[in-house]
């Protein structure tokens, strides 16, 4: 990438921060832009008991360990402060610009010399040009999506996004409804249990939560996160001999694998548990495709128990309408509720583009696809740090930033252009052919991280096998990996 | 339940010594790449684990197939079943 010097970031979460550390150690000239008044992304726009569904060992900079005694599972205001810290030890806090909300992003000549920035504030617009810009503003912080329903005008309580339950406070004493099934769903249910006068969650599907011990003893991480549960997973769009072995003759083991598993979740979790109507709370969908979903969550311990013991009434159906005083769902149930808490996810709109661009990125209903989950072929000076979702995403954006390292400085290059093209519609038809549908499909990889990861790492010509020590082949198979077996990438010491 | 597992693990040691050599053989196209060349210790490492790892839980890999097989085919009838 010839003439790469001016790097603008779009985003101050996990991603933007990763990508701002490695180019400017690189020497390259960094500026992200904040639309906030803090740094943090998600992490700064937390709703009340928001913190990391994965354990603290696996969710910290590969570069940047958390400190010593920070808790597990690490409450959100613990790791926003954590990046504070990391902006300080990387001296990374000078390039950033606060309160920069960037309404427009054109490309310059194309798009093949950079792109100019429009940036909107006060005193009016600015406009900067740079090389190279990335856009790492993730998938959980755009514009929230909030369902509508007949008779809003007319209801009397309260409607919120999750991301505006900042604290208990809009729930205490109240009757509540949280709508949704997933990982933010669960834990605002969880906290409006301790305060609110009565909960209820309303739910069109169940997806297969995953417990923080399996059978109360095993961390998930052996379980879910090892290269062997990667190589049962559906088979990878690029799969090696031995997998598709393993599908082919060796289905039966697949099959009974996550049947046994999801034998041990339904027991475990109580799913089988009576909910309204008659219904529960099992999936309808297997669990080595519903993982690759909307609703994949690490559930707060609390949140089954609740659900059991009647303290949350758990509604599989769908609201139809609001009444001045609660809701109407599809089953007939009226709920006398005043406060509706939509826990229903985030759209990304990316306003700042031109319908052109917009049109050219792509406008498939399960997002746009792109080469390697970074670039799209027509704008290769337009990276996406951060639009690959896996459990532990940090290790995935930092290697993602030490890949585009690489790329600036041509210590590898990218196909040609056909080539990228014919690889995105290659992963598009793996994603269609197995993957449940969402909005954001395009981005999922979850329990194929290992795969991608390798495969960035296959581009820079590092080898992807990263465990040491004289069991390191029983590692490589059965253990988990952490941020630390990436350290000397992410650090640029493989060199 | 002897016989069981003896043939456990000799499938198992075949299907390891076939793993070991794919496996051998990737790892030293890889370190082949960078410029290193003969015999590859580490390939070498990762292959008799390999095989050893095999070799040792065939008889269970076995086990668990079969009833794999025939629990997996008796869903699938009673499932027919259901929706007929």
């Amino acid at each position: 990438m010839k003439g790469v010097r001016r790097v603008g970031i779009i985003g101050t979460g996990i991603a933007g921060l990763a990508t701002a550390k490695t180019l400017s150690a690189e020497g390259l000239e960094c500026t992200l832009f904040e639309r906030g008044d803090r740094v943090g992304g998600v992490w700064a726009d937390g709703y009340s008991s928001f913190g990391v569904q994965a354990p603290k060992e696996l969710y910290e900079f590969p570069d940047w360990p958390l400190p010593e005694g920070a808790p597990n599972f690490t409450p959100g205001p613990v790791f926003q402060q954590y990046l504070e810290d990391y902006i300080d030890h990387f001296a990374l806090r000078s390039y950033i610009r606060f309160n920069a909300c960037v309404t427009g992003l054109e490309p310059r000549d194309g798009g093949d010399s950079g792109w100019i920035i429009t940036i909107g504030g006060d005193a009016g617009d600015d406009r900067e040009e740079f090389d190279l810009v990335v856009i790492a503003t993730g998938l959980y912080s755009d514009v929230p999506n909030k369902p509508t329903f007949p008779g809003k005008e007319g209801y009397q309580g309260a409607i919120l996004h999750s991301s505006e339950v900042r604290t208990r406070g809009p729930l205490i004493g109240r009757n509540v409804v949280v709508v949704g099934y997933g990982k933010s769903a669960a834990d605002i249910v969880a906290e409006a249990a301790k305060v609110a006068k009565n909960v209820h969650m309303v739910f069109r599907r169940t997806h297969w939560p995953v417990p923080r011990k399996v059978v109360g003893m095993l961390p998930f991480k052996w379980v879910g996160l090892s290269r062997m549960t990667s190589a049962f997973m559906p088979l990878y769009q690029r799969s090696t001999s031995m997998e598709r072995w393993l599908h082919g003759i060796g289905k039966p083991l697949v099959w009974i694998f996550w049947r046994f598993f999801e034998i041990v979740i339904r027991l475990q979790c109580r799913l089988g548990t009576e909910i309204s109507n008659g219904k529960n709370l099992i999936p309808t969908e297997p669990f080595e495709s519903d993982t690759n979903g909307e609703g994949t969550m690490v559930t707060p311990p609390e949140f089954f128990p609740l659900i059991a013991n009647g303290r949350v009434s758990a509604h599989r159906t769908e609201i139809v309408r609001y009444m001045p005083d609660g809701v109407v769902l599809k089953d007939g149930t009226r709920l006398a509720v005043d406060c509706v808490v939509l826990a229903t996810g985030w759209e990304s709109e990316f306003n700042y583009f031109s319908p052109d661009i917009r049109m050219r990125l792509g406008t498939d209903d399960d997002g746009f696809y792109l080469y390697r989950h970074l670039l799209h072929p027509d704008f290769p000076k337009l990276i996406f740090v951060g639009r690959a979702t896996a459990v532990s995403n940090i290790i995935t954006c930092s290697l993602q930033a030490r890949w585009l390292a690489e790329l600036i400085a041509e210590r590898f290059v990218l196909p040609e252009r056909a080539d990228m093209v014919q690889e995105i519609t290659e992963i598009k038809a793996w994603k269609r052919s197995w993957m449940p549908y969402s909005p954001a499909r395009s981005t999922r990889i979850f329990l194929h991280a290992q795969h991608y990861h390798d495969e960035l790492l296959k581009d820079l010509g590092i080898d992807p096998l990263r465990k040491r020590g004289p069991f390191a082949p029983l590692k490589e198979l059965f253990a988990p990996y952490e941020p630390g077996d990436y350290r000397s990438i992410v650090s640029g010491d493989f060199m | 339940m002897i016989l069981l597992l003896w043939i456990g693990s000799v499938c198992g040691a075949i299907l390891g010594l076939l793993h070991a050599f794919y496996l051998y053989r990737q790892i030293a196209a890889r370190y082949a790449r960078a410029g290193a060349f003969g015999v590859n210790v580490r390939g070498l490492y990762y292959s008799i684990w390999t095989v050893a790892l095999w070799t040792l839980f065939g008889s269970y890999v076995l086990a668990l197939w079969l009833i794999g097989s025939f629990v997996s085919v008796l869903s699938r009838l009673i499932l027919k079943k259901r929706v007929l």
